[in-house]
C-alpha cells in the first residue's frame, strides 16, 4: 500500500532565492504530523506546493501513489487533499449555515443542479450534525464576519473536511485564537479528524500544541527538513532546538492529548 | 415569498391610480404635440431653434398675426396649446412618448422629429392610433419610399435633393473638375449624403470622377486631426460635407487653422446653421447650402420678412432652417386646416393637406411626393463672399424643386443611377 | 414551493395580465417595455449577486430585438414562440463564445470587456446599410400559432407574453437562487479561492451565469421590439447597459422580484419626469439614483426586507 503522501527531492525557487529543497518525506494514514519552522524556513511553500496552490521547480508529489504535479488547487482537493487556511477562508457575509451548505454541495454532493433547493431539510439536518461535532451549531444563523476568530477557524476546518479528505493540511490552526481557547479548538478537531482516520500535517508556531497533540514533527530551517521524528525526539534535538524552537522546552510536564481522554468536553 | 407578492400587487395598484389620473383639457384647445432636442448634442443648432421658431409661429398663429394670406386665429377655429416633448433618448423611447402625448395628454395632432430614426419608427405607430402627424425637419427619404401613410405627413424636402443638387453645384461651377473628397459623420445620414453626392456627379459626368478619399469620423466625434490631413494629402478638387451642429463648427475651427479650407473647395450641404458663430473662420468661396430656400437664400416676402425680423427680435439672432422647417411645418398644418373648415375631421383635414401648396417664409411648399404627404422644395447653394465686413452670397443658384427631388413614387438612388429621368432644370 | 404560494403566484399573474390588458393604452405599453427590461436586469442581478457588474447585456438585449425584427421583415416569420426561440438561441450561441475568453475577469476588467462587446456590435450595426444603420428598421406584427391579431391586438398580445414570461421566468430564477448554483454566486463574490479549494470550477459557475443572463437578456430584447415594431442600434450602445445597471442599483439584488418592480418603476418615472421637466427630465434621474445611492445602497427592496425584520443584504 502506498504512503498517502510521498515527496521526491522536492524544490522550489523564486529566482535566486531557495524557499524548498530537498524534501523528501513520506506520510500514512491515521499519522498526526507538526510542522514547525520560524518564518520563510519552507513550511508554507511546501503546505502550498502539496495543495497545489504553487508548482515545485523540481522533484515530484505523489498522493496515494499519483503525481500531482501540474494540477490546480482545485483538482488536487478533488484527489483528496483538504486544506485549511490561516486565516479562515469563509464566504464573509454568509451564514454559518450557509457556509456549510456550499461546502457540502461542491466537496461531497459535486453536482451543481439549477433547481434543487439546497436548503433542504435533509441536508440541513447532515450539516448541523457536523457543526454540532466541531461544537459551532450555536452559531448557525449567524453571519460568519460577525463571529469571533476561533468560531470562524472552526468552520473553517469543518468545510474542509466535508469531503473526508485522506490528507488533511491545517495551516496554523490556532493562531489568532485566544490562548485559553487553543486547547479547546485542537481537542474538537483532533476529535473529528481520528474519527476520519486522515493523515493530518498542521503547521503551529506554538510548541505546547505540537507536544500535545502530534505524534511525529517536521522541523523546517532554511528550506530543509532538519528533523523528521517523533516528537520527542525532534523537540528535544539540540540543533532543533537551536535554530526553530528557539528555547530550552521543558518536555516533561506536558500531557499527550493523543494518549489520553481529553479533559475538556 | 407571500409578503413579496403582495409588496408586487400593492405597487402595481398604485402605479395605476396614479396613472389613471389623465390630464383634464379644454375642449376649445387645439393640443398640440411639439417633438424636438430639448437636449443632447443636436438641441443648440436644431432643437432650440426649432423650438423658438414653434414659439413665436404659434403666438402669431393664436393671435392672427401673420402675414396675409395667412387668416385667421388658432388653428380650427380654436388656440394652439403646445405640449413639449424632448426627442432625446432614442426611438423606442419616443414610440412610447408618442403614445403618452396621444392616449394620455389628448393632443390633436403632432408636429415634430429631427432625429431619422425617429422618424421611421414614429409613422406605424401614427398609423394604428389615427393621429395627424406632421414631421418637420428628419431628412431619410426611405419615410415614403418604403411605405404609404394616412396620418403622416412631412413638409420638409428630403436629403436626396440636398446633395443631387450639391453635385449639380459643383459640376456647373468648377472647371476642369477631375476628383473630389469627402468628410461626413459615420451614420446614415452622413453615408447617404455622401452616397447620392458621388452617385449623382458620377451619371452627370458619364463616370468620370474621381475620389481621393472618403472619412467618416464617428458622430460627434469633435477631434478632425486624422481626417484633416488626410484630405490635405489626398487634396481634390472639391470637398463635400453634410456635417452639421457642433461637429461642423469644430471642424471648420479646426481645418481653418491648418489652412484646408483655404487651400480647397468645400461644399457645405447643411452649412448655414454655422454661419452665425462662425462665419469669420469660413472663407470667401465656400460653398454653402441651408437645406432649402431657407435663411440667407430665401426668396423675398412679406412671411420671410416677418419671420426674421420677428425671431431675431425675440431671440437675438437670426433663423436658421431648423427655425423655418419649424414654421413651414406648423403653417402647412394651420392651412390644411383652414382649406378644410372648420370642424372638419381628421379625414378631411388629411384630404386637405394631401397635394397641398402653399407658401412658408422660405417659398412655395409642394405636396407632390409620397403620395401627397411628403413635400418638395427647391434647392439653393451659394458661395460666401463678404462685402464690407458682412456676410453675403454670391454665385446663387437655385434648383427647381424637380430638378433635384426624385418623382412620386421612385427610390432616389435608382432614381439617380437610372440618371435622373424626367428632371426638369432650366 | 408551497402549493399554496404557487396558487397565489398564479392569481397574480392573472391578475396582473388582466390589470395590463385593461389599462389604457400608453401605460399597458410602458408595462409591457418595463417588463421587458427588467427580464434584462434580472439576468444582470444574478450576476452581480456573483460581484460581476456587466456593462454590456446591451449586446444581447440588441441581437434578441434584432433577431425579432430580422424574422419578421425579412424571413416573414412572426410566431412569437419561434421568435423567442430564435433569439435566445442565438444569444446562447454568442454568450458560450465570448464567455470562454470574457469569464476570467473581474470587477473593472469584466466591466469594460463587456461594455466592448456591446459596442463592437454598435460599431458593426451601425456600418450596415441594409440593416438601416443607425436608423434601424421596423418590424411587423407578431402572431401566435397562427393567430395574427394584427395592429390592434399585436400590443396586447405581448403584453399577455411578457406577463407569461416574467412569472414563469421569475418563479424559475428564485429557485435557481435558492438552489446551489444560486448560491454558488455568492460563493463567488465573498471568497473565489476558497471555492476552487472545495472542488467548485468558479470559471464554470460565473459562464453558466453569463449565458442564462444573455439569454434573458435577448428575451428582453425580443419583447420590446415586438411591442415597440422597431430596432435600432442604440439598443446596444453603452448607454442602454448603463441603464440597466440604474434599475439594477434602484432594485437590488435581494429577490427576483425587484429587478421588475425597478423596470416598472423607473420607465414610470422617466416618462412623468419627460412630462414634467422637458428640458431637465435626465436631472430627475440623476438624483433619483443619488438618493438611492445615498439612502438606500441596497436598492428599493431593502426597504421591504426591512419591513420582513431580515437583515439588510451586503450592497452589490
Amino acid at each position: 500500500m502506498s504512503a498517502l503522501l510521498k515527496t521526491v527531492n522536492l524544490e522550489r525557487t523564486f529566482g535566486a532565492v531557495i524557499a524548498a529543497t530537498d524534501i523528501n518525506i513520506e506520510i500514512n494514514s491515521g499519522e498526526i504530523v507538526g510542522v514547525i519552522g520560524s518564518n520563510g524556513a519552507g513550511k508554507t511553500t511546501f503546505i502550498n506546493m502539496v495543495t497545489g496552490y504553487i508548482q515545485p521547480s523540481d522533484g515530484d508529489i505523489l498522493v496515494r501513489g499519483k503525481s500531482i504535479i501540474g494540477k490546480s488547487p482545485r483538482e488536487v482537493s478533488l484527489a483528496g487533499v483538504g486544506r485549511s487556511f490561516q486565516i479562515a477562508q469563509l464566504f464573509q457575509e454568509l451564514t454559518v449555515l450557509d457556509n456549510i451548505l456550499i461546502a457540502h454541495g461542491f466537496s461531497v454532493d459535486r453536482k451543481l443542479n439549477f433547481l434543487k433547493p439546497l436548503r433542504s431539510a435533509d441536508k440541513v439536518g447532515k450539516v448541523r450534525s457536523v457543526l454540532r461535532e466541531y461544537e459551532i451549531e450555536e452559531y448557525a444563523n449567524e453571519v460568519v464576519s460577525t463571529l469571533p476568530q476561533g468560531v470562524r477557524k472552526l468552520l473553517d476546518i469543518a468545510m474542509a473536511m466535508l469531503s473526508k479528505p485522506g490528507l488533511m493540511l491545517l495551516d496554523e490552526p490556532t493562531s489568532g485564537v485566544a490562548v485559553e481557547d487553543k486547547f479547546l479548538l485542537m481537542d474538537t478537531v483532533m476529535a473529528a479528524i481520528r474519527k476520519s482516520n486522515a493523515a493530518t500535517l498542521f503547521v503551529e508556531h506554538d510548541m505546547e500544541v505540537v507536544l500535545r497533540y502530534a505524534d511525529r514533527v517536521l522541523a523546517f530551517y532554511d528550506g530543509r527538513v532538519l528533523a523528521d521524528g517523533p516528537t520527542q525526539k525532534v523537540l528535544s534535538d539540540p540543533k532543533v532546538q537551536e535554530l526553530v524552537v528557539g528555547h530550552h522546552l521543558d518536555l516533561s510536564d506536558v500531557k499527550y492529548a493523543t494518549k489520553k481522554d481529553s479533559d475538556h468536553a | 415569498m407571500k409578503h413579496s407578492l403582495l409588496t408586487a400587487a400593492t405597487v402595481a395598484c398604485a402605479m395605476t391610480t396614479g396613472g389613471l389620473s389623465l390630464n383634464a383639457y379644454a375642449a376649445d384647445e387645439y393640443k398640440l404635440g411639439l417633438v424636438t432636442f430639448l437636449s443632447g448634442a443636436a438641441s443648440g443648432p436644431f432643437g432650440i431653434p426649432a423650438k423658438n421658431a414653434a414659439d413665436l409661429v404659434i403666438d402669431a398663429i393664436n393671435d392672427g398675426t401673420l402675414p396675409a394670406p395667412i387668416k385667421g386665429n388658432g388653428i380650427d377655429g380654436r388656440m394652439i396649446t403646445p405640449v413639449y416633448l424632448d426627442e432625446a433618448g432614442g426611438a423606442t423611447k419616443q414610440t412610447a412618448e408618442f403614445r403618452n402625448l396621444v392616449e394620455r395628454d389628448g393632443v390633436d395632432a403632432v408636429v415634430g422629429y429631427i432625429s431619422s430614426g425617429d422618424c421611421l419608427a414614429i409613422p406605424s405607430v401614427a398609423e394604428e392610433l389615427k393621429t395627424l402627424t406632421v414631421l418637420f425637419d428628419c431628412g431619410t427619404p426611405r419615410v415614403f419610399e418604403e411605405a404609404d401613410y394616412k396620418y403622416v405627413f412631412r413638409t420638409t424636402a428630403t436629403a436626396s435633393m440636398d446633395n443631387i443638387a450639391a453635385a449639380r453645384y459643383v459640376h456647373e461651377n468648377l472647371s476642369d473638375l477631375q476628383t473630389i473628397a469627402g468628410i461626413n459623420q459615420n451614420y446614415s445620414w452622413g453615408h447617404d449624403s455622401w452616397r447620392d453626392f458621388t452617385e449623382t456627379l458620377k451619371v452627370l459626368r458619364g463616370g468620370d470622377i474621381e475620389i481621393t478619399t472618403e472619412q467618416f469620423p464617428k458622430l460627434f466625434a469633435g477631434q478632425y486631426g486624422a481626417e484633416i490631413s488626410a484630405l490635405q494629402v489626398n487634396s481634390a478638387d472639391v470637398i463635400h460635407t453634410s456635417f452639421w451642429g457642433g461637429d461642423t463648427d469644430a471642424f471648420v475651427l479646426q481645418a481653418a487653422a491648418r489652412g484646408l479650407l483655404a487651400d480647397n473647395e468645400v461644399i457645405f450641404t447643411a452649412g448655414e446653421t454655422a454661419l452665425n458663430s462662425l462665419g469669420e473662420h469660413l472663407p470667401d468661396g465656400a460653398i454653402i447650402g441651408a437645406r432649402g430656400p431657407f435663411g440667407p437664400f430665401a426668396p423675398e416676402s412679406e412671411l420671410n420678412t416677418w419671420f426674421q425680423n420677428e425671431f431675431t427680435e425675440r431671440f437675438g439672432t437670426p433663423p436658421t432652417f431648423p427655425a423655418y422647417h419649424m414654421a413651414q411645418a406648423l403653417i402647412g398644418l394651420k392651412l390644411a386646416h383652414d382649406q378644410a373648415g372648420v370642424g372638419a375631421s381628421t379625414d378631411e383635414v388629411i384630404s386637405s393637406f394631401e397635394g397641398l401648396e402653399f407658401y412658408g417664409p422660405g417659398g412655395k411648399v409642394e405636396m407632390s411626393r409620397g403620395k401627397g404627404h411628403q413635400a418638395a422644395t427647391e434647392m439653393v447653394y451659394g458661395r460666401l463672399t463678404r462685402v464690407d465686413g458682412e456676410i453675403t452670397f454670391t454665385d446663387i443658384t437655385r434648383y427647381p424643386a424637380d430638378c433635384v427631388n426624385p418623382p412620386d413614387g421612385t427610390e432616389t438612388l435608382k432614381w439617380i443611377q437610372s440618371g435622373m429621368p424626367g428632371a426638369e432644370c432650366n | 414551493m408551497s402549493k399554496r404560494s404557487l396558487a397565489l403566484l398564479l392569481i397574480l399573474g392573472v391578475a396582473t395580465l388582466v390589470g395590463g390588458l385593461l389599462l389604457p393604452n400608453w401605460m399597458s405599453y410602458l408595462f409591457t417595455i418595463a417588463m421587458g427590461k427588467g427580464l434584462v436586469v434580472l439576468g444582470l442581478v444574478l450576476l452581480m449577486r456573483a460581484g460581476l457588474v456587466s456593462f454590456g447585456q446591451g449586446l444581447y438585449y440588441c441581437l434578441g430585438a434584432y433577431v425579432a425584427g430580422m424574422l419578421t421583415q425579412f424571413a416573414e416569420v412572426t410566431d412569437v414562440l419561434l421568435i423567442l426561440l430564435a433569439s435566445v438561441s442565438f444569444s446562447v450561441v454568442i454568450a458560450a463564445i465570448i464567455g470562454l475568453l470574457l469569464c476570467r475577469y473581474r470587477e473593472i476588467f469584466f466591466a469594460m470587456f463587456s461594455m466592448a462587446f456591446s459596442m463592437i456590435l454598435y460599431g458593426l450595426l451601425v456600418r450596415n446599410q441594409v440593416l438601416g444603420s443607425t436608423d434601424g428598421f421596423n418590424v411587423a406584427n407578431p402572431s401566435l400559432l397562427g393567430w395574427a391579431p394584427g395592429p390592434e391586438g399585436a400590443s396586447n398580445l405581448v403584453l399577455a407574453v411578457a406577463v407569461l414570461l416574467v412569472f414563469t421566468l421569475g418563479i424559475l430564477a428564485w429557485r435557481y437562487l435558492k438552489s446551489l448554483s444560486g448560491y454558488a454566486g455568492e460563493a463567488v463574490r465573498e471568497n473565489e479561492i476558497r471555492l476552487e479549494y472545495l472542488g467548485g470550477s468558479v470559471f464554470k459557475i460565473i459562464y453558466v451565469k453569463y449565458i442564462i443572463a444573455a439569454g434573458l437578456a435577448a428575451i428582453g430584447g425580443t419583447v420590446t421590439a415586438l411591442v415597440s415594431g422597431h430596432v435600432d442600434p442604440e439598443m446596444a450602445y453603452w448607454t442602454t447597459s448603463g441603464e440597466f445597471v440604474f434599475i439594477a442599483l434602484m432594485g437590488g439584488t435581494g429577490h427576483v422580484a425587484a429587478p421588475i418592480i425597478a423596470a416598472v418603476l423607473f420607465e414610470s418615472l422617466r416618462t412623468y419626469a419627460s412630462a414634467v421637466a422637458p428640458y431637465t427630465w435626465q436631472m430627475i434621474l440623476g438624483f433619483a439614483l443619488l438618493a438611492i445611492i445615498l439612502f438606500l445602497p441596497s436598492g428599493l427592496w431593502s426597504l421591504v426586507e426591512r419591513f420582513q425584520n431580515k437583515k439588510p443584504r451586503k450592497a452589490p
